[in-house]
Order: structure tokens, then C-alpha cells, then sequence
């Protein structure tokens, strides 16, 4: 009996040990959604997922996803993909960003192994979301103010696009110097592309102003290069002074090029304003808002509107496809019936008439074959790009924007690659059938993938953001007589038939070759209406929007890529990109 | 060279044109191509091609599968009634339903070349006609020979190409071609389809085969009453 007992419990030991690296699996450790667990619907979302791993090193698939319902109860998916390499014995915090569409519907997290799903959660969101885009508040010692969402700077986003819902950031106590560098290239991305940043200064300076904000050129890689960068005057000091019956902490300092007093009280400065591309930095003379309300009425716009969509739509549905000729097939096929017709009193007649014809029919479909196929019309895609590159002059970076619109001929499964920060699917306002889910996949390296099924003779739209180098530039020198423009192309294609706008003058400087720099004299002015006028209708629907309303002086250019949409095979592609250059800061 | 040879005098003893069976020929060319040059696109604009609208091609395939079920029926009762050797008559019908698909090659071509499919496709919806109209040929001339009547053989014929039409849509599916051809060129993905297709391609090869026995029945009873004298 004791012999049989022992035998067991070697048996169970023995299972036990075989089937630990077996039954261990990672685990969802915990998830992190939004600002403080809040997001707002519509707009991409940073989540942070932590998993562990007991078990053995392993290559998993992260997968989220949200099943949304419209109106007439149709269910699409939202899902991204992420390959998570886990070792053993680790915990990892995944990163990425997701738009959540539904409030209703709870975000599916599974965790994949291959095709097996094997771990899986849902989260209700229900109570979670914003009406409103977030206000944060990083570094303030307790939730000074009642509509801002207070974040530690460990957890501020390390990409632009995680700022998606936020507003406007509060900034408290805090040293640059804390912040990462994605961090800080995050916080800059958002405000080129109109965030909002307002800096309490006052007894926060000491914090805030470390030790390099006072340099006259600090390099802009530096934390504190970075923040003097951003930063509407040099040379700041703080001084007591009493301000509404009280002594206070007092900023005080010279004004930077570009920057203007926004706000001033009893005849000093109190709120500097300085524009970072569609973005503002508001600098506060003090600690705490003194003028609430009128810092709340900003005028930000919303700089994303669904006109802006649906150019897309519009400029690729005036697209024409070439097709082979109707009236050429249609020719060769009814002479073909004739001659089979007329054949037949001459076939009957002689024995191998009847291979004669069939050897006629065969020959006849070579050749439509050979037409059919011509490489005129054997492309399976027709894709317009239209981008907007946004620069401005004394920035390091650029916003670009690509609207991408596809028309497939043929079923595929598609895989379309883009580089890009951001990519989101575009569905027209007027949609005659409906399109099928997209589903997004980031490689480690950072590659963007949109997986999804083409159907024959359909459309797909979609749009991508990124930041990039800003590698164009304008200077004009006035010093000279006539003034001249000096224009530099440092990108990988040429700019072509570019104007330099100067108030409400334009002036043509022509195509700047790749790599280039060419300087032009400022004497004769071009007529507006005709430049216009000149335009294909694609070029003047981007000038329409992003061009018209410019004031002051810029840079408008075309130029043919680079897309940060990946070329398929069998596509025929137009891009368009309106490349422009609003001379801000120093321009002249 | 000596088999292709042989192959071209086999071929050149065919009556494959007379002139009942070239009007045929060219009664179904017309049918078949006028769904067909309804279908052909146009170079336009990309808003017009992806609005919704009645597409010509599926009524195109519809059409030719069903006239060429019809014309392969019909070839069998004519060749009942040559006076040939059964072997010539077996080859001769479906020369015949060879001949009728080699003709509306232009149109498939065509249909291949502005509906996207693959050449695979086609190809395989091409040897699944052979193969169904061969079979409604060899029956037609099994009707010919068992009902010399052509009152008997009109009813007959038309009631089982009916009655095979319909009854395949319930029951032993992969033999009708009318879903099979919707398997080829539709949307779906071949793969998972496989078995669908190996049963109607195996399934008609039988069928092909049985009737082939009975053909080859039939002409031999009647070869014998022939050297009888009795016909």
C-alpha cells in the first residue's frame, strides 16, 4: 500500500513539474486607459496595458478591440494588433494609442499565441468618457482647479498623438528636465498641431527655469534648449511685487521674436503669448490664473473638420479610370459574329472549314487578350494622395497630413503599409455601400499596417499624420534693392512651381530642384486670380483650404512625395501635396 | 506530329459545320453576346463606376451557361439520326460541344479581361461547361435513340434539362453550374470550396461516363439491328 502511495505521489510531482512551463501563460497584470481612466470618444486614446510572463519566453500578439454599432445596427470593428515579445519571468507596459468610438460597448483586450487566443478581458468603459477635450494639470501640488485632470510628468504621452483629446496643459512646478525626450517631442507635436500649453510661472519659475533657460542659444535636443524654445521671453526673473492686495512672485523678462503681451496688469505684463504652428504657449506671470475666464475663451480651433475629409472623396470620385475601349471590343465582337455568319457557306463546302473558324476565334482572343491586358489598363489600383505639409519658418518640425483615397478593380486582401504617427479610415458622408473593418498592425520596428479586404469596384479612404523634418525654408532680404528671396529645398524631391507670398503679393520663384537653393529677385508680382486660375482642380481644392486664409508672408510649393503610403503593385497613384511655409518668426 | 495528324483527319471527317448546326453556332454567339457587350465598361469617372447598378456580367454568365446547356442538348437527338459508325457519333457530339466553346472564346476572354478574374477561374468554369454540356449532349442522344419521336424527344429533353436545373438547386448541388460558375466567379475564397468543386467535377465525370456506356449501348443495338437488317 505505502509502495503504491509513494508511486503517486511521484506520479503527481512528476505531472505537476511537466506541466507548470504548460500552464503558465501570461497575464494581463493591469490596464490603464486614458488621462487618470478617462478618454474622450472619437479621439485616439493612450493605453497602457501591463502584461508578465511566468512561462517561457514567447512572441504574442496583443489585440484590442471594440465592436461599435451605428444606427441602423450594423456592427463594425475597431482593432489594432501588436506583436509583444515577452521573456520569462518579465512584466512589460504596452504603449499605443486607440480610438475608442463607442461609449457603450466595452474595449475587448485578448492576448494571442499564434491563432489561439489565450488570455482575454473586457472593460467597461461606460463610465469613463468626456464630453469635453481634457485639460491636464502636471506638477500642481493638489487639483488646483476643478476641470483639469491632474497627471504625474512620468505619465505625461511620449507621442503627439496620445494628446489627441487634450486641449490644454497646465503646467506647475515642474523642471523640463524631467521629461523624457519623446516626452518633450510629444508635447511639441501637439501644440504645432493647436494644442494649447499654459505655463504658471511666479514661484514655480525657480523649478521651471533650471538652469539653461536663460541661455541665449540653446540647442533645441537639450530639455531646457526645448523649453526656452517654447518659452514667449528670454532672460526671466522673478520679482516680488503686490498684486490685488498681496505680495506675489512676479515674472518678468524680454520679449522673444514672434511672442506678444497678451494680457498685461497695472501697465505690466501678465500672460505672454507665443504661436507654435497652429499651437500657443501662454506664459502667466504668476503662479496661479488671474484672468480665468479669458484664458478659458481661447480661440483654438478645431483643426480637424469633416470638409476637410471629404476632399478626399470628392477630388478621387473626379477621377477618371481608363478602360479598355467599348467601342473597339465592341466592334471586333460583332465583326466576329458576322464573319462566323458569313463563314458558314464556305465552311460547309470544305472539310476543315470548321478548324479554320476555331482557329479564327482562338487567334481573335489572343488579340483581345493582348489589348485587354495592356499595361494601360492593367492596373488594379487608382490612389490619389493629397497632402497638406505645414511648416513654419524657425521650427524644427513640420505637420503633415495625408489624405489617401483608393479605388480597387478587383477583391484583394489588402495590406496597406504606412509611416506614419497616426492613420485612421475615413468613411464618406455619403457612403453607397458599406466597406468592411479595417484592422490596424504595429510592428516592433514601428511599422504601420491596415489590413482589409478590397471589394471589386470599390473606394477606401483614409488619413495619416506625422511629424517631420522641417527641410524647407525662405528667407527674404530686404536689405537689398529689389528685395530678394532666398528659398532652400533640402528634401529628396523638388518643389515644384513655387510662389512666395508677401502680404497680399504673390511672386513666382519656379520649381526648386531636390537638394537645391535658388534665390529671386521680389520685382514682379503675379496676378492671383490668373495663378489661380492655373491650377488643377486638386491643387486648387488644397490651396482653397489650407492656402486662402494665409496673411503675412509664405512659401507655397507642390511637390509629388515623398507618401508616406506605401505603393502597391498594379497601382496607378496621383499625389499632390501642397507644401507651405508661413514665415512666423524671423522670417524677414 | 503523327498523333496531331491523326487528330486533324479524325477531325476533318467530322460534319462539325452543316448548315443546322452552324445556325446554331451563330444563334448562340448572338444570344451570348448581346448581355455580354451590355456589360462592357466605359472609361469614367470613379464616382459613376462604384454608384450601384445592374451589373451585366453575372446576367452574361447566366445566359451562356443556360444556352449552351440548351444547344449541347440539342446536338444529341441530330446525331441520333447519322448514319455513322457509333464511334464517329460519340466523337462528333462532342467535337460539337468542343467546337460551341471554342467559338464564345473571344467572349470569355473578354469577360475575363473587365471582370478581373484570374485565368485560373475562368479556365475552371471553362472545363466545368465542357464537362456539363458533354453530359447533357450524350443524353440528348440517348433521348434520340431510345424515342425516335420528336414529339417524345422535345418533352423529354425539356423536362429533364428543367427538372435537372431545379432539382440540382436542392439536392447534389455541385452539379449545377449555375452555382458552381457563382463559386468561380465570385468573391469568396476558392479554398474553402474545394470539396464543393471536386464533387461536381467528379460528379460530371461519372455522369459523362455512365452516358457514354449507355450511348455506346444504345448504338451498338442499333448497329446490330442495322447489319441485321431490321432498320
Amino acid at each position: 500500500m505505502r509502495q503504491y502511495s509513494f508511486v503517486l505521489l511521484l506520479g503527481l510531482v512528476g505531472i505537476a513539474l511537466t506541466a507548470e512551463p504548460m500552464l503558465a501563460q501570461p497575464r494581463i497584470e493591469a490596464i490603464d486607459i486614458g488621462f487618470n481612466g478617462r478618454f474622450l470618444p472619437g479621439a485616439l486614446t493612450p493605453i497602457v496595458v501591463s502584461l508578465s510572463n511566468t512561462g517561457t519566453t514567447q512572441v504574442f500578439d496583443l489585440e484590442v478591440s471594440q465592436e461599435v454599432r451605428d444606427f441602423n445596427e450594423r456592427s463594425s470593428v475597431e482593432r489594432l494588433r501588436l506583436p509583444v515579445s515577452l521573456g520569462t519571468e518579465t512584466r512589460k507596459n504596452i504603449s499605443f494609442d486607440f480610438s475608442i468610438k463607442s461609449v457603450s460597448a466595452p474595449l475587448q483586450i485578448k492576448l494571442f499565441a499564434g491563432p489561439h487566443e489565450i488570455v482575454s478581458t473586457a472593460i467597461d468603459i461606460r463610465e469613463r468618457w468626456s464630453e469635453s477635450p481634457f485639460s491636464l494639470g502636471v506638477a500642481f501640488q493638489h487639483n488646483q482647479m476643478p476641470y483639469w485632470e491632474t497627471v504625474e510628468p512620468e505619465k505625461l504621452p511620449k507621442r503627439w498623438t496620445s494628446y489627441q483629446s487634450v486641449q490644454r496643459v497646465y503646467w506647475g512646478r515642474l523642471d523640463p528636465g524631467r521629461l523624457s525626450a519623446a516626452q518633450r517631442a510629444a508635447l511639441y507635436g501637439w501644440l504645432l498641431r493647436g494644442g494649447e500649453l499654459i505655463v504658471l510661472s511666479g514661484d514655480n519659475w525657480y523649478e521651471q527655469s533650471g538652469t539653461g533657460a536663460t541661455v541665449a542659444r540653446p540647442s533645441w535636443a537639450t530639455a531646457h534648449g526645448w523649453w526656452a524654445h517654447l518659452l514667449p521671453i528670454a532672460n526671466g526673473q522673478v520679482v516680488p511685487r503686490e498684486f490685488n492686495g498681496r505680495e506675489v512672485s512676479w515674472l518678468e523678462g524680454d520679449l522673444r521674436a514672434g511672442a506678444r503681451v497678451a494680457e498685461e496688469a497695472d501697465g505690466r505684463p501678465i500672460v505672454w503669448e507665443l504661436p507654435i504652428g497652429y499651437g500657443n504657449v501662454l506664459l502667466v506671470a504668476l503662479d496661479a490664473l488671474p484672468l480665468e475666464a479669458k484664458l478659458l475663451a481661447s480661440s483654438r480651433e478645431d483643426r480637424e473638420t469633416v470638409e476637410d475629409d471629404q476632399l478626399i472623396v470628392k477630388a478621387l470620385g473626379a477621377m477618371t479610370v481608363r478602360l479598355p475601349s467599348r467601342e473597339i471590343l465592341s466592334a471586333l465582337l460583332i465583326l466576329f459574329v458576322v464573319g462566323i455568319g458569313l463563314s458558314g457557306l464556305w465552311a460547309v463546302r470544305h472539310a476543315r472549314g470548321a478548324l479554320w473558324v476555331a482557329f479564327s476565334a482562338v487567334v481573335l482572343s489572343l488579340v483581345l487578350f493582348g489589348y485587354l491586358h495592356s499595361p494601360e489598363f492593367s492596373k488594379d489600383r487608382y490612389s490619389l494622395d493629397l497632402g497638406v505639409l505645414l511648416g513654419w519658418q524657425g521650427e524644427p518640425l513640420a505637420w503633415e497630413q495625408s489624405w489617401y483615397g483608393v479605388f480597387f478593380r478587383r477583391l484583394h486582401n489588402e495590406a496597406l503599409a504606412v509611416s506614419s504617427d497616426s492613420a485612421k479610415v475615413l468613411e464618406p458622408v455619403r457612403a453607397t455601400r458599406p466597406s468592411g473593418d479595417v484592422s490596424t498592425e504595429i510592428t516592433p520596428a514601428g511599422a504601420r499596417y491596415l489590413r482589409f479586404r478590397s471589394e471589386r469596384e470599390s473606394v477606401r479612404f483614409f488619413k495619416a499624420e506625422r511629424m517631420v523634418e522641417l527641410l524647407l525654408g525662405f528667407w527674404v532680404d530686404r536689405t537689398v534693392s529689389p528685395p530678394h528671396v532666398r528659398v532652400y529645398n533640402q528634401t529628396s524631391v523638388p518643389l515644384q512651381d513655387a510662389v512666395v507670398q508677401m502680404g497680399e503679393e504673390l511672386y513666382s520663384v519656379g520649381t526648386i530642384a531636390a537638394q537645391a537653393e535658388v534665390v529671386r529677385p521680389l520685382t514682379a508680382a503675379i496676378n492671383k486670380s490668373e495663378w489661380l486660375h492655373r491650377l488643377s482642380a486638386e491643387r486648387r481644392m488644397l490651396w482653397q483650404r489650407w492656402g486662402s486664409s494665409l496673411s503675412g508672408s509664405a512659401l507655397l510649393g507642390w511637390a509629388d512625395g515623398p507618401s508616406p503610403w506605401a505603393m502597391a503593385d498594379n497601382e496607378e497613384r496621383t499625389i499632390i501635396r501642397l507644401v507651405l511655409i508661413e514665415g512666423t518668426k524671423g522670417a524677414e | 506530329m503523327r498523333y496531331y495528324a491523326k487528330a486533324l483527319d479524325i477531325v476533318s471527317h467530322m460534319e462539325l459545320v452543316t448548315p443546322a448546326t452552324w445556325s446554331t453556332y451563330v444563334s448562340y454567339l448572338i444570344l451570348s453576346g448581346i448581355p455580354l457587350l451590355m456589360a462592357l465598361p466605359s472609361t469614367t469617372r470613379i464616382d459613376a463606376l462604384v454608384e450601384p447598378r445592374l451589373s451585366m456580367l453575372p446576367i452574361f454568365t447566366t445566359v451562356t451557361t443556360l444556352l449552351f446547356t440548351i444547344y449541347s442538348l440539342n446536338f444529341g437527338p441530330v446525331h441520333a439520326k447519322l448514319k455513322k459508325t457509333p464511334r464517329e457519333i460519340q466523337t462528333s457530339v462532342l467535337a460539337h460541344v468542343c467546337l460551341l466553346l471554342v467559338l464564345s472564346l473571344p467572349y470569355w476572354t473578354v469577360f475575363q479581361g473587365i471582370s478581373g478574374h484570374s485565368i485560373g477561374r475562368v479556365v475552371g468554369a471553362l472545363a466545368y461547361l465542357v464537362l456539363y454540356g458533354s453530359c447533357w449532349a450524350l443524353g440528348g442522344l440517348v433521348i434520340g435513340l431510345r424515342w425516335p419521336s420528336e414529339i417524345a424527344q422535345f418533352n423529354l429533353k425539356y423536362a429533364l434539362l428543367i427538372a435537372g436545373m431545379l432539382g440540382t438547386f436542392f439536392i447534389v448541388r455541385p452539379l449545377n453550374p449555375l452555382l458552381t460558375l457563382s463559386i468561380w466567379f465570385g468573391e469568396g475564397s476558392l479554398s474553402e470550396q474545394w470539396g464543393f468543386l471536386l464533387m461536381g467535377y467528379g460528379g460530371l465525370v461519372l455522369v459523362v461516363l455512365a452516358l457514354f456506356v449507355w450511348v455506346t449501348i444504345l448504338l451498338g443495338k442499333r448497329e446490330q439491328l442495322r447489319e441485321g437488317g431490321i432498320v
